[in-house]
C-alpha cells in the first residue's frame, strides 16, 4: 500500500529492478528511508545488488556521522535517492532471486555499554527463519492475506520482521506510513480492507486506549519494545475489541517469544528456541542451532518453553522503548568539551505515571545546560536527553572511585541550582 | 519576546499542565520559538502526551501534517492557531 494505492507483487519487483539499477557500486549502504515502501523496495535492492545493509540505533546526526566513518566505503541510503520510483517503467524482471541463507545480509546496530555501538549481523537465512517462525505462531501462514499498519522505524529490529520481512515472507500486504497521532493510525487502518494488524508500541497504545476513538475491526494488535502493562492491554483490547499480543525480542536474537497478557504474564519461546542460564548471565540458544546469544535481561523459566522476565541488567535502560546503557551515554557526555565529569541515571519514579526519562549531573563550570544539551542531542537519541540535567560542583565519590546510586539520587533532589530541559533559562526554555 | 495573547495562554497552560513543566509559567514561553528540539526541547513522547491533553480539553483529534509534525508543532503560535481552526470546524 504505497501513496494510497496498492503495489502488486509484479509492481514491486519492477520498482526493485529500477533501484538496482541506480545503486552505487559500493559495498554496505546505510539505510535511512522513512518511507516504509521504499526502505522495502532499497533493501531488497541491496540484497540482491550484495550490498550488505546498516542499520543505525537512532536516527541522530552523530551516530549516522560515525558509522559513516566506521564503514568509509558506505553510503546514505535515504528516500531522495529512490525518487522518481513511481515513473520506473516496466522491465523485465524475470531473472532468479533467490539469496544463499548463510549470506550476511544486515548488521542492526544497538547502543553497547562501551560506547560504540554493537554490531549484530544478520544472514539471510537467520531473518527468513525468524519470519517464519512469527508467521506460524500468528497464524498468518493460514487463511486470506492480512494487511498491515506499523508504527515502528523499519530500521528497529522489531520493524524490521514485522513490517519488511512478513510482507518478503507471509505474504502480508503493509501500509507504507509511520502514522504517528492516533487519529493518523486509525486513518491508516481504515485505508485497508482485508484483515487488519497494527504492529506498535506500548506508547502509542497508551494514547489509543483514550476513549472516543472510532476503531475500525482489527484481526490483532501486536506490541513489542517494552513491556505492555496487564491494566493498559486490557483497556486497548476494550477499546478496539482485538486482542493485543506481544513479542518480546531484542536486535541479538530478534523475535524471541510472545505472549497475550490480557491472559497469561508468561511468555512462550517461538518455535524450537531455548533459554537456559549460563554463568554469567542468560542464553538465548537458538532452533537454528547456531551460537548462543547473550541476553541483557534476568528470566525465571516456567519450563522448556514459558518463562517470565525478572528485569534488566541494571545498565540497559528502556525509555519509550528505545533500549540504552547508562554507561556508553555517561561517555557520551564526559566526551563533550568543556564537562569535565558527569552521569546518567535512571530515578526511581516518574511523576503522574508518564513515561520515565534519565536524569544526569554534570561538572562543567564554563558551561550552562544549554549548551551541553544542545551538544547531547547530537550524539544520543532524543528520548535519553536528560530531565533534568543538573550542574554540581563534583560527584559523589566513594573512597574506592564508586558513585553509589542513593548518594546521586540525593544530590539529584537537593535543592540548589538545577535546570531542568524544559526550564525558562535565557527566556527560551532550555538549549 | 512578544505578548501572548489569551488564547495562547491558555494553550501554555495546558503543555505546562500535560508535561510536568512545573518550573515554567506561560510567560516563560517565547510565542515563535520552536516547542521541540532547540526551543522548549519538547520530544516524541510529549508530543503524544499533547496530542492525549489537546483531544481531552478540545475534542477533536490531532493529525499529523507531516512526518515530523513540524507545522503544527512549530510554536506556540502555530500550536494555538491549529487548535483554534479545528474548534471552529
Amino acid at each position: 500500500m504505497w501513496q494510497g494505492v496498492p503495489v502488486s507483487r509484479a509492481r514491486f519487483r519492477e520498482h526493485v529492478a529500477w533501484a538496482c539499477e541506480r545503486l552505487p557500486q559500493r559495498p554496505e549502504a546505510i539505510l535511512l528511508c522513512e518511507d516504509r515502501y521504499r526502505f522495502l523496495v532499497a533493501f531488497t535492492a541491496c540484497l540482491l545488488r550484495q550490498q550488505v545493509v546498516l542499520l543505525p540505533p537512532n536516527r541522530s546526526p552523530g551516530e549516522i556521522d560515525s558509522l559513516s566513518q566506521r564503514y568509509p566505503e558506505s553510503y546514505r541510503l535515504d528516500d531522495s535517492l529512490l525518487d522518481g520510483l513511481a515513473s520506473a517503467g516496466s522491465t523485465d524482471v524475470t531473472g532468479d532471486w533467490r539469496l544463499p541463507a548463510d549470506r550476511r545480509v544486515a548488521l542492526v546496530f544497538t547502543s553497547g555499554s562501551t560506547g560504540v555501538p554493537r554490531a549484530n549481523p544478520k544472514t539471510w537465512g537467520e531473518l527468513v527463519a525468524g519470519a517464519r517462525r512469527v508467521r506460524a505462531r500468528l497464524g498468518l501462514d493460514k487463511g486470506p492475506a492480512r494487511q498491515m499498519v506499523a508504527t515502528v522505524p523499519p530500521q528497529h529490529m522489531f520493524g524490521l520482521e514485522m513490517s519488511i520481512l512478513l510482507p518478503l515472507q507471509a505474504g502480508v500486504t503493509v501500509h507504507a506510513g509511520r502514522p504517528f497521532f492516533p487519529q493518523d493510525i486509525l486513518d491508516a487502518l481504515k485505508e485497508l480492507d482485508g484483515p487488519r494488524i497494527l504492529v506498535t508500541t506500548p506508547l502509542h497504545l497508551k494514547a489509543l486506549a483514550e476513549p472516543g476513538l472510532a476503531w475500525p475491526a482489527l484481526e490483532f494488535i501486536l506490541s513489542a519494545t517494552a513491556p505492555l502493562s496487564r491494566e493498559l492491554a486490557c483497556q486497548v483490547v476494550a477499546a478496539s475489541g482485538a486482542p493485543v499480543r506481544e513479542i518480546f525480542g531484542c536486535s541479538e536474537a530478534g523475535a524471541m517469544a510472545t505472549r497475550e497478557i490480557a491472559r497469561e504474564t508468561a511468555w512462550t519461546l517461538l518455535g524450537e528456541h531455548r533459554l537456559r542460564a549460563g554463568e554469567d548471565g542468560f542464553y538465548l540458544y537458538p532452533e537454528e542451532g547456531s551460537d548462543p546469544i547473550r541476553l541483557a535481561d534476568r528470566f525465571r523459566c516456567l519450563d522448556a518453553r514459558r518463562f517470565v522476565v525478572l528485569g534488566r541488567d541494571t545498565d540497559m535502560v528502556n525509555i519509550a522503548g528505545k533500549r540504552g546503557s547508562l554507561g556508553d551515554l555517561t561517555g557520551k557526555l564526559r566526551a563533550i568539551p568543556g564537562v569535565e565529569d558527569g552521569v546518567f541515571l535512571l530515578p526511581d519514579h516518574s511523576p503522574g505515571g508518564r513515561e520515565p526519562r534519565l536524569a544526569a549531573l554534570v561538572v562543567a563550570p564554563d558551561l550552562d545546560t544549554r549548551s551541553i544539551l544542545k551538544a547531547l542531542a547530537r550524539e544520543i537519541d532524543e528520548v535519553f536527553l536528560p530531565r533534568p540535567l543538573k550542574r554540581v560542583d563534583r560527584l559523589p565519590y566513594t573512597e574506592t572511585g564508586k558513585l553509589p546510586r542513593a548518594a546521586l539520587l540525593a544530590m539529584l533532589d537537593a535543592e540548589g541550582p538545577s535546570v531542568a530541559p524544559a526550564s525558562a533559562a535565557g527566556g527560551h526554555g532550555r538549549a | 519576546m512578544a505578548e501572548l495573547t489569551e488564547a495562547q495562554i491558555e494553550v501554555a497552560e495546558l503543555i505546562i499542565e500535560a508535561l510536568n513543566l512545573d518550573d515554567l509559567t506561560p510567560q516563560d514561553i517565547d510565542p515563535d520559538a520552536a516547542l521541540f528540539r532547540e526551543g522548549l526541547g519538547l520530544d516524541s513522547i510529549d508530543a503524544l502526551e499533547l496530542a492525549m491533553a489537546i483531544s481531552r480539553k478540545y475534542g477533536f483529534q490531532l493529525r499529523s501534517d507531516d512526518p515530523n509534525n513540524s507545522t503544527i508543532f512549530s510554536s506556540l503560535r502555530a500550536l494555538t492557531a491549529y487548535i483554534e481552526s479545528q474548534r471552529m470546524t
